[in-house]
C-alpha cells in the first residue's frame, strides 16, 4: 500500500470539481440565452456526483472486502439539466416573446451559480491540499533510509 | 548469533506509521466526498490496534493480505457527524483538521524511525 | 534498544587467537559467526528483494516498510562485513606471532 491509491482519491476529485465548475462556468454563461438549437432557453446544467470505489494496480476493487472498508474517490456520474421552468419576463418587442409577449428566460439564479462555485472552488482547494500532504508523507516515508 | 537488526521499538513505529497511513486514506476519501450526497463521513477505529503496536506480533499485522483486512475491520462510520439536506455529513473543517494532526504525527513517527535506523547504522559501522 | 548486542558478533575474534593456532575450535567459532552472518544477510536481502518488487508491482506494501527492509538488507551487509574485517584482523594478528 503506497500512496498512490490515496492520490487516486484526490485525484478523482479534482476532476470531478473540474467538471463541476465546468457546468457552473456554462450556466453563467447562458443566464440569459433565450434561444437554443434545441429550441426554448438555456437550460441550468447540474453535475451529478457518486462515491466511487478506487480500483488497486491488480484491477481489483477493493470494495469486496466490506462495504466500507474501500477506499472511495469521487466521480461525476451523470450531467443533467435542470428542469425548472424558466424564467418569463413580459418584452412583447423582444424577437424570442411568444405569443403573450413574454421571453422565456433560463432558469439560471446568478445567486445560486456563485454560491456553488464557492463550495466547488473550496472543495478543489481542500483535495488539493490533501495531494500536498500525501506527497509529503511519501517524502518522509522514502528518507526513512537516510 | 542474535538478529542485532530486529528492534521492538522499530517494528512498533513502523506497525503505527501503516494504521496513520490507513487513516490518512480514509480522511483523503471524505474530503474527495464532500460533495457527494448521501455520503457518510467515515473514521478509522485503531485505538485499540495503535495500544498492541509495539507488542511483539501484535497489533495490524503488516502481512501483505493482512494489512488490508485489518483496516476493513476499522473502518467506521462517524456518526457524531450532523447531516445535511442531502444525507452528506462530511464537515470539510473538521476533516481537514484531522489530517492535518494526523499527517503531522506521521511525519514525526517517520523521522523518529529514521533517527533510530541511523543510530542502528552508527552502532554497527561507528559512521551515520 | 540494547547496543551491548551489536557488540556480540565481533567477541569471539580476540579471544580465540589465544585458544588456538588454527586449530579447530577457534576455526568452528569464526566460521559459524561468517556463516550465520552471511545467512542473515541473505535473508533479509531476499526480504528486500520481494517488499521491493511488490511495492513496484503495486501491491500491498507500504513505503516505509519497503524502505525498512532494504535498510535492514544493507545494515545486515555491512555488518557481515564488519565481522570479516574482524576476522581477518584477528587472523593476521594471529600470523604476526612470535612462537
Amino acid at each position: 500500500m503506497d500512496f498512490t491509491g490515496t492520490l487516486a482519491i484526490s485525484g478523482s476529485a479534482l476532476s470531478a470539481e473540474r467538471l463541476r465548475l465546468d457546468a457552473i462556468a456554462s450556466n453563467l454563461a447562458n443566464a440569459s440565452t433565450t434561444r437554443t438549437p434545441e429550441g426554448g432557453p438555456y437550460r441550468r446544467r447540474n453535475v451529478v456526483f457518486a462515491a466511487d470505489p478506487v480500483e488497486n494496480d491488480f484491477g481489483e476493487t477493493l470494495a469486496s472486502l466490506t462495504e466500507q472498508g474501500a477506499r472511495e474517490g469521487v466521480v461525476v456520474t451523470d450531467v443533467v439539466e435542470d428542469h425548472t421552468p424558466p424564467r418569463m419576463v413580459f418584452d412583447p418587442s423582444h424577437p424570442d416573446a411568444n405569443a403573450d409577449g413574454y421571453v422565456a428566460y433560463p432558469n439560471v439564479d446568478p445567486m445560486t451559480e456563485t454560491i456553488d462555485l464557492m463550495a466547488a472552488t473550496r472543495a478543489y482547494e481542500a483535495n488539493v491540499q490533501v495531494v500536498n500532504a500525501t506527497r509529503r508523507m511519501a517524502e518522509a516515508a522514502l528518507g526513512i533510509g537516510g | 548469533m542474535p538478529n542485532v537488526l530486529f528492534d521492538p521499538t522499530i517494528e512498533g513505529l513502523a506497525r503505527t506509521l501503516t494504521l496513520h497511513q490507513q487513516r490518512h486514506e480514509v480522511l483523503a476519501s471524505n474530503l474527495a466526498n464532500v460533495e457527494t450526497p448521501g455520503y457518510r463521513a467515515r473514521e478509522l477505529d485503531f485505538q485499540d490496534v495503535l495500544k498492541e503496536a509495539f507488542d511483539s506480533g501484535g497489533g495490524g499485522e503488516r502481512a501483505e493480505g493482512g494489512a488490508s483486512m485489518e483496516r476493513a475491520s476499522m473502518v467506521v462510520e462517524d456518526k457524531t457527524a450532523p447531516r445535511r439536506a442531502d444525507g452528506n455529513t462530511v464537515d470539510m473543517d473538521l476533516q481537514m483538521a484531522k489530517l492535518n494532526a494526523n499527517g503531522t504525527t506521521y511525519l514525526a513517527l517517520a523521522r523518529i524511525l529514521g533517527r533510530r535506523v541511523a543510530l542502528l547504522r552508527q552502532a554497527i559501522e561507528g559512521t551515520r | 534498544m540494547d547496543v551491548t548486542r551489536i557488540g556480540t558478533p565481533a567477541a569471539p575474534a580476540p579471544d580465540a587467537p589465544a585458544g588456538s593456532t588454527g586449530g579447530a575450535p577457534g576455526q568452528a567459532s569464526f566460521g559459524k559467526v561468517l556463516k550465520d552472518s552471511l545467512a542473515q544477510v541473505n535473508h533479509l536481502q531476499h526480504e528486500a528483494d520481494g517488499a521491493i518488487r511488490e511495492l513496484a508491482s503495486g501491491g500491498t506494501a507500504t513505503l516505509h516498510d519497503t524502505m525498512l527492509a532494504i535498510e535492514k538488507a544493507e545494515l545486515s551487509f555491512r555488518l557481515m562485513m564488519q565481522v570479516r574485517n574482524k576476522i581477518v584482523e584477528a587472523y593476521q594478528e594471529v600470523l604476526r606471532m612470535q612462537v
